[in-house]
């Protein structure tokens, strides 16, 4: 599904993503761990082109999509969540979403301009469809809210929510379970199963948090200052002795 | 031949020592507090109204002393509108500065309209000008060739005071990372207050200058304003090698424009020549491309 | 969620305060015409409604988006020049003088103000300020430099096509259109833009693209006032609509509020009452004391920005224009 040759890329002097390789398969959920800094957001905004590449190459199935800026990806299939949350937050929460609908909204300009019949008529049905996809996420109760005053866990669950709004078929996830107590990150492990059983997506995930790499994750990539130093299986990787080495430096880890 | 071609070469290096002086100003206070100082072009102005009053009010004085005295003042004001107007939204959105910056220049055009009259006036002649005739048929006035000497050396001194004084380098550093030099006890508003007294005073001398040249009236802050600003963009906003070089290679074009094509283009050309550098090079010929962190 | 709303209130709908709008319009214009209303309160209420439309445009890319644009007066003279051009050059029956040479105006304004988009939306922040004036520099001196439209002197002699009637049809036109597009998936993208232009562009948005069609849009508008005004004054020249005209228009804007297009109204109207009664009460003074206005101008702007920066209305509008709450499975907008 997705497939990346020889990333790598540096910001002035400094060599952030050094010879990065992936290969993720239709429906996989593979994790992306390793200490602060070494460059795993770097590669997610590789991916969805806010930054250009400096080497190296991407497919999205059979489609070479090197090279295309964030607005195409996203067109092709890409959505991504951020570290800090990104969600448009003096907009409702139903407007977050509205938004995301954009492409399929079926309406032009000048049916816009002049609230024509055909304005009328699909800004009706985006509403109902809108509002089935907010119930799916258990958000439709708040839909009037502004984004910003919803509990922490929610506004996490409303950007998936978001970035699923566009039918993507790959979701990068980027540290999704940052600032969670226990339960809501029990929670967000549920969240995860049920969108990766319900829309046909592979999922690639960045996360600090091991239990919920350990019990999503059928392949993990560990990085270290830009490179990947590990991949396999969650198991065998966390007892992997350059991986504890890497992480030994780094006291923040929740191991 | 070479009698205009070195004519109109000197034209263009006073012209670039004035727009210098100007976009001086503009390019420390962007590189301090990152504010397009919209009403920078109407200190130039009043610099050299100030210039014109104290002439015409104290006959008799002498331009050593007009000049400097009209620098200080000017610098005053500037100091002055930085405190009442720029400080309190110092962290605000940058919006609200350059819409008062905006408002600040307009304020000070009108004013000196009220006061003194929108017609142009000419400084009178304050430096000598004798006609120095040499070869070829070539005929240079003194006063031309002091005005680009003069601005020439304020320029070094300015050099100088900003890389090997102790407040020019608090300066550049303020520029650097106004957050981190606060933390180490640098007192922020006492080097802002500077870098608005030196580029006013600056301003101040362009002012003088182009009213002994050219003339003055309320509304040219706008032009040559605008077009010094344009030289400092060109340059690198927040470069002062770059202030200087963008100047007088703006002077260049105009002056050929006039010359060779035609005088009514000259400001398109100006604001032509920034939107395509715009386009090719988004950070001037020496700005730094500063990278946003997702 | 006002269900126990007295029945006033609800009177107060778009529709009826546009109606109202013209019928007043209407009324006033025949009361003028008969020597009945003063001509100067109806001078004074159609510059209002010029500046409306200014304003209200405006609004759109600086106020809604969150841009910085500010050559707008730029826009308003391509639009004023070319519906000048068209009523002059062109033999048209006089029924149709008007509405031709506003059409004239509105396109020509937004065909320009897509190509300045262009090339303006590939600088960010700070540079866009400069490039937008600077446009607006660069169309007014290239007017001076055209012969055929006066040059330096201007147009003169333009037929006198407007009134209050057509200028009020023309404010209700603009702001029932800038609030549809503000209630639809459009007025959504914009404002998503403005509060996170990159998760926008990750849900598919092309943002230059969304924010050149505001500014577009604005440019037309912009042209539709320019057009408005050549055919009012009858008179009009290149320095009509230099940067000083585009302080004026952005006094107003920021007095009544950004991103409200009630803020506009407002902002308008105490801005150009303000400066009337000014200019009437200090004239009587003394004469030259009219002038003080030139100051008091700017230092509005400086104090609203100082203060109060939000504007009078802040970002809030009056209800009557504010979308429709959304019903499902039933209302519609």
């Amino acid at each position: 599904m997705l497939k990346i040759e020889n990333f790598s890329k540096s910001f002035g002097g400094l060599k952030a993503i050094d010879g990065f390789n992936l290969e993720l398969g239709s429906n996989d959920i593979h994790g992306i761990i390793g200490p602060n800094g070494a460059g795993k957001t770097t590669v997610f905004n590789l991916i969805t082109g806010i930054y250009p590449t400096d080497t190296g190459r991407i497919w999205l199935g059979d489609a070479e999509v090197t090279g295309l800026p964030s607005d195409d990806l996203c067109c092709l299939g890409i959505s991504r969540t951020f570290q800090n949350i990104r969600l448009f937050k003096q907009m409702t929460v139903w407007d977050n979403i509205l938004t995301a609908f954009h492409q399929r909204i079926g309406y032009g300009f000048w049916d816009a301009a002049f609230h024509l019949s055909r304005f009328k008529k699909r800004e009706r049905q985006i509403s109902v469809e809108s509002l089935e996809f907010l119930e799916r996420f258990g958000l439709a109760e708040r839909r009037d809210e502004l984004a910003e005053n919803l509990p922490y866990g929610e506004q996490r669950r409303l950007e998936i929510a978001r970035a699923l709004a566009t039918n993507p078929r790959i979701l990068l996830l980027d540290e999704p379970a940052a600032g969670m107590n226990p339960t809501e990150v029990e929670g967000l492990i549920g969240l995860i199963r049920d969108i990766h059983r319900d829309f046909e997506l592979s999922i690639l995930l960045i996360e600090h948090h091991m239990p919920v790499v350990m019990k999503l994750c059928q392949h993990v990539q560990v990085m270290d200052f830009g490179r990947t130093i590990a991949t396999g299986d969650p198991h065998s990787v966390i007892n992997d002795p350059l991986v504890i080495k890497a992480y030994l430096g780094d006291p923040e880890e929740i191991l | 031949m070479l009698a205009t071609v070195i004519q109109q070469l000197l034209n263009a290096a006073q012209l670039g020592a004035v727009y210098a002086l100007i976009a001086l100003g503009y390019t420390m206070v962007y590189g301090t507090i990152r504010l397009i100082n919209f009403a920078h072009g109407d200190i130039f102005m009043l610099g050299g109204f100030v210039g014109f009053l104290l002439v015409t009010m104290i006959p008799g004085l002498p331009v050593v002393v007009m000049i400097p005295s009209a620098m200080l003042l000017t610098a005053f004001v500037g100091v002055l509108i930085e405190r009442i107007a720029y400080r309190k939204l110092r962290n605000a959105q940058r919006m609200s500065l350059v819409i008062t910056a905006l408002g600040v220049g307009i304020f000070l055009e009108n004013l000196v309209r009220l006061l003194v009259g929108p017609q142009a006036r000419q400084i009178p002649a304050q430096l000598p000008n004798k006609a120095l005739k040499f070869a070829n048929g070539v005929v240079i006035t003194e006063d031309k060739i002091l005005i680009i000497a003069i601005s020439l050396l304020l320029m070094v001194v300015l050099w100088l005071f900003v890389n090997k004084t102790l407040i020019g380098t608090a300066m550049r550093a303020v520029a650097d990372n106004k957050d981190a030099v606060q933390l180490m006890g640098v007192n922020l508003n006492l080097v802002i207050s500077t870098t608005f007294a030196v580029g006013s005073a600056l301003a101040a001398a362009g002012g003088i200058f182009f009213g002994q040249a050219y003339s003055i009236d309320p509304y040219m802050g706008i032009d040559l304003g605008w077009k010094a600003f344009i030289a400092a963009v060109i340059g690198g906003i927040g470069s002062i090698e770059g202030a200087v070089l963008g100047s007088f290679l703006l002077a260049g074009v105009e002056v050929l424009t006039v010359a060779y094509l035609s005088s009514n283009l000259k400001n398109g050309i100006a604001f032509g020549l920034l939107i395509i550098l715009l386009l090719i090079r988004p950070n001037g010929i020496m700005g730094r491309a500063e990278l946003k962190k997702v | 969620m006002n269900m126990g709303e007295p029945k006033v209130s609800t009177l107060i709908t778009f529709r009826n305060v546009a109606l109202g709008t013209l019928i007043v319009a209407a009324s006033l214009q025949f009361l003028g015409s008969r020597d009945l209303f003063n001509h100067y309160y109806l001078h004074i209420l159609t510059i209002i409604g010029m500046n409306i439309i200014l304003v209200a445009s405006l609004n759109l890319v600086n106020g809604y988006l969150g841009e910085f644009a500010l050559g707008h007066a730029g826009f308003m003279a391509v639009g004023a020049y070319t519906a000048a051009l068209i009523t002059l050059k062109l033999p048209l029956p006089a029924l149709l003088r008007l509405p031709l040479s506003l059409a004239g105006g509105v396109i020509a304004a937004g065909v320009i103000g897509y190509l300045v988009g262009l090339v303006t939306f590939k600088t960010v922040g700070d540079y866009l300020a400069i490039v937008t004036l600077g446009f607006n520099m660069i169309i007014v001196n290239a007017i001076q430099n055209i012969d055929y439209v006066g040059g330096p002197r201007g147009l003169t002699g333009i037929p006198k096509e407007t009134n209050l009637m057509t200028v009020a049809l023309c404010v209700v036109l603009t702001y029932w259109i800038l609030r549809n597009l503000v209630d639809s998936i459009y007025g959504r993208m914009w404002l998503a833009i403005r509060e996170n232009a990159i998760a926008s562009e990750l849900i598919g948005i092309n943002v230059n693209r969304i924010k050149n069609l505001a500014f577009t849009i604005a440019a037309a508008f912009a042209g539709l006032a320019g057009g408005l005004y050549a055919e009012y004054q009858q008179f009009i020249t290149p320095k009509s609509f230099d940067y000083l005209r585009t302080t004026d228009i952005l006094v107003m804007l920021y007095l009544g509020g950004m991103g409200s297009l009630s803020g506009s109204i407002l902002g308008v109207v105490v801005y150009t009452l303000l400066m009337e009664i000014l200019r009437n009460v200090l004239g009587m003074i003394a004469p030259q004391l009219a002038d003080l206005r030139m100051l008091i101008s700017p230092l509005i702007l400086v104090i609203i920005m100082l203060t109060r920066q939000y504007g009078l209305m802040g970002n809030r509008e009056w209800r009557w224009l504010q979308p429709k709450r959304k019903e499902v499975g039933g209302g519609d907008a």
